[in-house]
């Protein structure tokens, strides 16, 4: 597969794939009133149901078409959804008693189930075409900077395998935040806040033609890192501006920050962040796949 | 830089071969030679 050219550029290939991770968390959040966690766990229940169809020699249900069945489907608690994205358990409760009251999810013996009928309501299809097409972004930004682990495969043509590849894409960003939340001590919000800071930070040097900063030795120097104000993060991750967040890992908090209209000078008011349940821009349609 | 940043730098390029990885064995990518799946990855 060639990894070690991702080894060589493990910056780059970070920030790239940052980028299409951002992306798919707003697609999630815009499908569900702006609230973002809500929006991971409705894709750790989706993953929960539906991980086993692919593991060992993958069974199908591979198209657009044709997400699995409920019967395939396995149930999972509220409580192993909380151990697993590690957030709260009365959180997880709560957001999957909303998301059960909203229709996305339904109760079933042993906990709950992203039922079928969800994954054919209109939009999802859409959304899992746009999937596939911010995914041929990445690969190609990729292999514009020559990292070169994707240059012998290609996608199956046209709208083939996009439901599998919906679905690979949703355990993808599941793990990633695995990885933002052991930066934040574990908190899930402190880990997206955290990401959508510095992708923001980063994103003209991540759109460059050169592959700047490459390596794991050069991270970008504060002097070219943009900051990004209370009201665009606001807006970016649908949390409440009053509560710009003061969980970004100790030490990134002044470069990373700036009032609206102060450009240059640290957020110093921050308080905990807090989700903020109102509809962002827009309106995805949730579970990108299964 | 603190070594848990660097660390996380290279988890989430790990990441991103894990779904390459995984995306080829269930048939998602595949090789560019084979005849039937014409269109690149970087198209």
């Amino acid at each position: 597969m060639g990894s070690q050219h991702v080894k060589m550029k493990p910056r780059l290939v970070s920030r790239l794939s940052s980028e299409y991770l951002l992306w798919f968390l707003g697609q999630v959040r815009q499908a569900f009133d702006g609230d973002v966690i809500k929006g991971v766990i409705f894709l750790a229940v989706t993953q929960a149901n539906v991980r086993h169809i692919d593991e060992g020699s993958p069974a199908g249900w591979t198209e657009l078409d044709n997400p699995p069945p409920d019967n395939l489907r396995r149930p999972v608690s509220a409580g192993a959804v909380a151990v697993a994205l590690g957030v709260p358990k009365e959180t997880a409760r709560r957001k999957i008693r909303e998301l059960v009251s909203a229709r996305f999810c339904a109760l079933a013996p042993g906990g709950v189930i992203v039922p079928r009928r969800v994954f054919l309501r209109p939009g999802n299809a859409s959304g899992l075409k746009r999937n596939a097409e911010h995914l041929r972004a990445l690969f190609s930004a990729l292999d514009r900077h020559e990292v070169g682990l994707v240059r012998r495969y290609c996608l199956a043509v046209g709208e083939a395998r996009l439901r599998q590849l919906g679905r690979v894409s949703t355990d993808f960003t599941l793990r990633a935040t695995g990885i933002l939340r052991g930066l934040c001590d574990g908190e899930l919000l402190a880990g997206l806040i955290f990401l959508s800071i510095n992708v923001a930070n980063v994103r003209h040097i991540t759109a460059a033609h050169e592959p700047l900063y490459a390596t794991a030795e050069d991270p970008p120097p504060n002097s070219e890192r943009h900051p990004i104000s209370a009201l665009a993060l606001s807006r970016e991750l649908g949390i409440r501006r009053d509560r710009a967040p003061s969980c970004a890992p100790t030490g990134g908090r002044r470069l990373l920050y700036r009032r609206q209209g102060r450009a240059g000078r640290p957020h110093r008011g921050a308080d905990a962040a807090q989700v903020q349940g109102r509809g962002g821009p827009g309106g995805g349609e949730p579970g990108l796949a299964a | 830089m603190q070594p848990k940043f660097k660390a996380a730098v290279a988890q989430a390029a790990e990441n991103l071969v894990w779904l390459l990885e995984e995306l080829v064995r269930v048939g998602v990518l595949q090789l560019r030679s084979e005849p039937s799946l014409p269109e690149p990855v970087a198209g």
